[in-house]
């Protein structure tokens, strides 16, 4: 009886003129989208690549100072100032790139993956940013998570929202009926209408296996999630429509309730709680950046006694060496601990208003199970603002803590010898934390209400049937 | 026509879906006027707060030496418009903070949405974004079988039985459809308007000739999308059909369109690297003075030629203070070299925006949001005016504190002499620039003519549509 009906669906689609043109559409469409994504991530890997290329010849010119430099007689030189160091020494920390970030941009085209480490410069300073075009940002990525998303679901409506209607429309139920249980027969033409609308992405998954193999950082494992979430973002719209589609409705009206499905749940509803969120965790208009700015006048003209009493209150262990140390490093020192103080009580009040928001987001995925979809998808590909933020942190302390070894050689030892610099401290970012999982939880539970919910039609149709 | 007219609102009145749909037009009119108003006016507020605090803080530096307060710098914030309240554009994503400093042109940073997770890119609802998103939906629940119905039921027969021409019957369904529509769009528009005068208390704000203008771009897009959808439903068989084939189309032009349009943009335009763009303006800088260095070779010229100006033999024997006069050679130099390079930046990003531009000959969508955001001043063009305001501000800036530096009783080297606090004042504070309406649509021509023009073609279509309507 399957092969019956799925030979009937097939020539069912072979016969429709429309059908074959639209998914070679779609299929255009999905390969447009994955060359997309890929094209993004080659001009970001380019421009990180570049950044970073500038970065190693800045540190060669330095190590290869330091080679040549004698500090066993005579004072420091330049080179061993902290500041001019600083400013020599252009180490940037780069966010570790998943080749995920192909299939899923996320905010990887908004969030900076590339940050100076230089201390004398603020972390939120915007200098190793990219171009951006706002018009672009605002229209959007076209990807492969977008594509499946927001394109296959409408194809998979304009396959399936007259399925059972048209047969009723045209009067051929009893005849149908007589042939196969009408259950069996709605639940087939409906798998394989699915499967037909969702193979464009279950092709494209072959082409981004061989796309990404290749890039470093690539995990089969984390590859496979990925597609396993689509997979079960795919089930979830089959069970829309098989509650739709078997509900009874006219085609015209199941059309409409089904593109209504995907505008709640793919545009209003993610819509209205990120208007709602922008209102309640608005962004300012960053007056902390004048606030930093006059702070770091304040903290370089207060006087040397005010310095030196900062620094002591720091390393009350060297008593010794604050008082007899010269103004400048007093001066440079301290003035440099105040301005990381500074730094901090902007970027941790900046933190807590999106750690804030970034909470409260995840309350309302049970309310849109999309946007948490979303974030496990850029969770895996590292683009999530979670990730960012832990990014961030990382290389505040880093700035901080070279700070801290260069001033505080200045302070204890009379040259900043070779070894010195072999000792400068190394940015050693964390394995990065992916909690793709617990935000499906709200998709979950939404595949497994449409499931009750199709079970109970499933009753109810066999009782009225008895 | 008239018959036709007042038969075609009754029936729609009484579609359940359609009231359905009304009402929760209106419940998201409420919502995004309540959220759009509290936003506008924490932004507005901000906004202020932080202009006079920058304002004061520049004021009441005290006494400093003028390059270190060319260092000091001032900063300039996104400003808030009143038709923003109504269309965001792309406020999210652009730099809501420049710093005007000696030396450097720097870029806007802290974009809202770097503070955002991926929530962010599904888009803000907004009044503008009701009307050219979800309004096309409405009209095409509305009209998709405004004719279909009437020739499945064999009304259509009936009618042209009684003489009706199908001139005359397409009119009446049209503009009993616009009618409707654009009833509810003057409710919403009552609704913003009420929710801003609430909420801001300025109601005289919003109100102007640009709103009006706003108003008569999205009434003629509306009408647009409504002859549309009732030439379709004319042209197609079924009501189904119809319903499908629209739906499609919306999904094209509203969905698909823009963000192809949008990427494929920037795959034909590629922007320029940072780290690039940094090469080639170091390159072309260091041709220059460098206004902190004595010792390069081109200060030492410049220093020759004062002395020769002067006619004096050492530049401690100079009236003047040549460090600032120095400084400000290197301004004008770095500035020639900053509009050379950040002109090629903005310009790749306009050539990534005219493909948009361009495809909106065929997409009145992607018409009327480029043209809502201009008069909105939320577009990348009101972005670029006031950058360029800002930075000619910061020129004035610069200039005055190297002049005072200069001619202001201090000499050469003397890099601890200050200025008194009064100077402070005489410098003016920044205007934030005001384009003119006319200006502002002038780059958005092909935008202008795309509603113009499919505007026309709707009046033609329907006269064509006419003669071809089959009643059976």
């Amino acid at each position: 009886m399957y092969r019956a009906i799925i030979k009937y669906e097939w020539t069912g689609i072979w016969r429709n003129r429309w059908l074959p043109l639209a998914w070679i559409i779609f299929f255009l469409i999905g390969c447009y989208s994955l060359y997309q994504g890929h094209a993004g991530f080659v001009h970001r890997q380019k421009g990180n690549a570049a950044a970073l290329q500038r970065s190693d010849s800045l540190i060669l010119s330095v190590t290869k100072e330091f080679d040549t430099l004698t500090t066993t007689t005579g004072n420091r030189t330049d080179l061993e100032d902290p500041f001019y160091f600083d400013w020599r020494y252009q180490s940037l920390a780069l966010k570790p790139v998943s080749p995920l970030g192909i299939l899923h941009t996320g905010q990887s085209d908004v969030y900076t993956g590339l940050k100076s480490t230089r201390f004398g410069i603020p972390g939120f300073s915007n200098d190793t940013d990219e171009f951006r075009n706002p018009e672009k940002l605002l229209a959007g990525n076209l990807d492969m998570s977008f594509f499946i998303i927001f394109l296959l679901p409408l194809f998979f409506i304009a396959l399936s929202y007259n399925l059972s209607a048209a047969d009723r429309e045209s009067g051929i139920v009893a005849l149908l009926r007589s042939q196969a249980s009408l259950r069996c027969l709605w639940f087939t033409r409906l798998l394989i209408r699915w499967i037909v609308a969702f193979s464009p992405a279950w092709v494209i998954l072959g082409f981004s296996f061989l796309l990404l193999s290749n890039k470093s950082g690539f995990s089969v494992t984390a590859f496979l999630i990925w597609w396993g979430i689509m997979f079960l973002y795919a089930i979830t719209w089959f069970l829309i429509a098989s509650v739709i589609t078997s509900s009874r409705l006219s085609s015209t009206v199941s059309a409409m309730v089904l593109t209504a499905v995907w505008t709640v749940l793919l545009v209003i509803l993610p819509g209205l709680l990120n208007t709602w969120f922008n209102n309640r965790y608005p962004s300012g208009d960053k007056e902390e950046m004048a606030i930093y700015r006059d702070a770091d006048y304040e903290a370089w003209e207060k006087q040397l006694s005010e310095h030196r009493a900062h620094l002591l209150r720091q390393y009350p262990k060297w008593e010794k060496e604050i008082t007899a140390a010269d103004s400048n490093t007093i001066k440079g020192f301290s003035y440099s601990l105040f301005m990381k103080e500074n730094e901090l009580s902007i970027l941790e009040s900046q933190r807590k208003q999106r750690w804030n928001r970034l909470h409260a987001e995840e309350q309302t995925y049970w309310v849109s199970p999309v946007a948490g979809l979303l974030r496990s998808l850029s969770s895996l590909g590292n683009t999530s603002l979670d990730q960012q933020l832990e990014f961030e942190q990382q290389v505040f302390q880093y700035r901080e803590q070279k700070m801290r070894y260069l001033f505080e050689n200045l302070l204890t030892r009379k040259r900043f010898s070779k070894d010195d610099f072999s000792g400068l401290p190394l940015l050693q970012l964390k394995p990065r934390k992916i909690t793709a999982g617990k935000h499906l939880l709200p998709l979950l539970l939404l595949n497994l209400l449409l499931c009750v919910v199709l079970f109970l039609q499933g009753t109810r149709k066999m009782q009225l049937n008895a | 026509m008239k018959t036709v007219f007042f038969q075609t609102i009754q029936l729609s009145m009484r579609i359940r879906h359609l009231q359905f749909m009304a009402g929760l037009f209106l419940v998201l009119n409420i919502l995004v006027a309540l959220n759009t108003s509290i936003a506008y006016r924490t932004r507005e507020e901000s906004f202020d707060r932080a202009r006079h605090q920058v304002r004061s803080a520049w004021l009441n530096q005290g006494e400093r030496n003028p390059h270190s307060s060319a260092h000091y710098g001032h900063y300039i914030f996104q400003p808030v418009d009143a038709m923003q309240f109504l269309d965001n554009g792309i406020r999210q994503f652009s730099g809501s903070v420049l710093r005007l400093e000696a030396h450097a042109q720097h870029e806007a940073g802290f974009a809202p949405a770097e503070d955002t997770s991926e929530m962010s890119r599904m888009g803000e609802l907004n009044f503008a974004w009701l009307l050219q998103v979800l309004t096309p939906l409405f009209i095409i629940l509305l009209c998709f079988n405004a004719v279909s119905q009437d020739r499945e039921s064999q009304n259509l027969k009936m009618m042209a039985i009684q003489g009706i021409s199908m001139q005359q019957y397409l009119w009446g369904r049209i503009t009993a459809n616009y009618s409707i529509s654009l009833l509810l769009v003057i409710s919403g528009l009552l609704i913003q308007g009420i929710a801003f005068a609430l909420f801001t208390g300025n109601f005289g704000n919003l109100l102007t000739g640009q709103l009006l203008f706003w108003f008569v771009l999205y009434a003629v897009y509306i009408f647009i999308i409504t002859t549309a959808s009732v030439l379709i439903s004319s042209q197609v068989k079924y009501s189904r059909s119809s319903l499908v084939l629209q739906l499609a189309l919306w999904v094209l032009l509203v969905v698909i369109v823009p963000r192809i349009t949008a990427n494929a943009g920037e795959a034909i335009y590629p922007q320029e690297h940072k780290t690039e763009f940094n090469r080639l303006l170091r390159e072309d800088r260091e041709k220059g003075i460098d206004g902190h260095n004595p010792r390069d070779e081109r200060s030492r010229n410049f220093m020759d030629s004062l002395k020769k100006h002067y006619k004096v033999d050492s530049v401690k024997h100079l009236p003047v203070n040549a460090d600032g006069l120095r400084m400000q050679a290197d301004e004008d130099y770095a500035n020639m070299v900053y509009d050379k390079h950040f002109s090629r930046i903005r310009r790749r990003i306009q050539q990534q925006n005219s493909i948009s531009s361009t495809v909106s000959l065929f997409n009145p969508y992607l018409a009327i949001r480029n043209l809502s955001m201009t008069v909105s001043q939320s577009d990348y063009h009101s972005q670029l005016d006031l950058f360029a305001a800002a930075e000619q501000y910061r020129r004035y800036l610069i200039r005055e504190l190297n002049h005072k530096m200069a001619y202001g009783g201090s000499k050469t080297g003397d890099w601890d002499w200050t200025t008194n606090q009064e100077f402070w004042k005489t410098i003016r504070d920044f205007d934030y620039p005001q384009t003119s309406l006319g200006k502002r649509l002038y780059r958005y021509r092909p935008e202008l003519i795309s509603l113009l023009f499919w505007l026309l073609c709707s009046l033609i279509a329907v006269k064509r549509a006419s003669t071809k309507i089959t009643v059976l």
